[in-house]
């Protein structure tokens, strides 16, 4: 059996993983922000760990993907940003758990 | 990846992170130095000022913490939870604020029965430390913070111990030291987060 028809066949049996959400630290976020309602930039950063940068290019990503809603304003004076997750990225969460559960479901222990 | 795994794992972190900064450590810190120190000099403006001294920890919060901790918003469900805990701690504040008035009432116009006079008069501050040890533990349950079960422990065991001793007039010293702990252990708190969370020059700019 040649290889790529051997690749094709296990592609078939495989179950789609929304890639944009496996990355570990975009997982991160999209979990924290699940268990959540909202939160600024700031307490995101601090509770995942990641550089302002870094956390700044994720959000970006999960944005263009529409799993996340970024809505900046000002508190007093001073800019604020807060984020959360919008209907889209909920579901979109729901659905990679419950294809990750799949994946593991036949796993001996 | 393992430890991010369990969502309602990630939503108690988050939730008690919000309390690791030790203002509410403070807060009953001073309040129970107040207590004690007005018991030792007999001067109950010193508890008057330690009371008021007592709502700084809020505004270090708002001017000091949160720039550094940023904000959030819990899910609609926890909302709903800390509510729930908040009015049951209220009740049962107001409940125990309802029996030591009533009780301090029977025992100033003398009609209590002479065994229970006694009994107050003999282990009223041990009451009084099961009472705050009760509110202690609420406070520790609503915030999920172990650290106040210990305080909680802490306060009993200080207030048994102030009760036994009071013949001795060393409930003052008791109560002090205890109140002296936990203002320590919320500072010692404090300073660590001041360490673990700088204002990052985004921050600093941003707040100016």
């Amino acid at each position: 059996m040649a290889i790529s028809e051997q690749s094709s066949k296990n592609s078939g049996t495989m179950v789609e993983i929304d890639r944009l959400i496996h990355e570990p630290a975009r997982f991160n976020i999209m979990a924290h922000l699940y268990v959540i309602q909202s939160a600024d930039f700031l307490f995101l950063q601090k509770q995942i760990g990641l550089t302002w940068g870094n956390l700044s290019s994720h959000l970006a990503k999960l944005e263009k993907a529409g799993y996340i809603e970024i809505e900046k304003d000002f508190i007093g004076k001073k800019p604020h940003t807060m984020l959360y997750l919008s209907n889209n990225g909920r579901t979109a969460f729901e659905d990679y758990h419950k294809r990750m559960k799949q994946v593991f479901k036949h796993l001996p222990a | 990846m393992a430890n991010i795994s369990n969502l309602k794992e990630i939503e108690k972190k988050v939730f008690s992170s919000y309390f690791h900064d030790g203002m509410l450590d403070l807060y009953g810190g001073l309040m129970l130095l107040g207590f004690g120190l007005s018991i030792l000099t007999n001067k109950i403006y010193l508890l008057i000022i330690c009371i008021t001294l007592a709502m700084v920890p809020l505004l270090i919060r708002k001017h000091i913490v949160l720039p550094r901790l940023g904000l959030v918003k819990f899910s609609a469900e926890r909302q709903a939870k800390t509510k729930k805990s908040k009015l049951i701690a209220l009740i049962t504040g107001v409940f125990i604020l309802f029996l030591v008035t009533f009780f301090m009432a029977l025992f100033s116009v003398n009609i209590l029965p002479a065994w229970v006079e006694a009994l107050m008069n003999d282990y009223l501050l041990a009451f009084l430390g099961v009472m705050i040890a009760s509110i202690v533990a609420i406070a520790a349950f609503i915030v999920k913070v172990r650290r106040f079960y210990i305080y909680a422990v802490v306060i009993f065991i200080v207030f048994c111990l102030a009760s036994i001793l009071s013949p001795l007039d060393m409930e003052g010293i008791i109560i002090v030291s205890a109140g002296g702990i936990i203002l320590l252990s919320g500072t010692i708190i404090f300073i660590r987060f001041l360490h673990h969370n700088p204002l990052s020059r985004e921050e600093i700019a941003k707040w100016q």
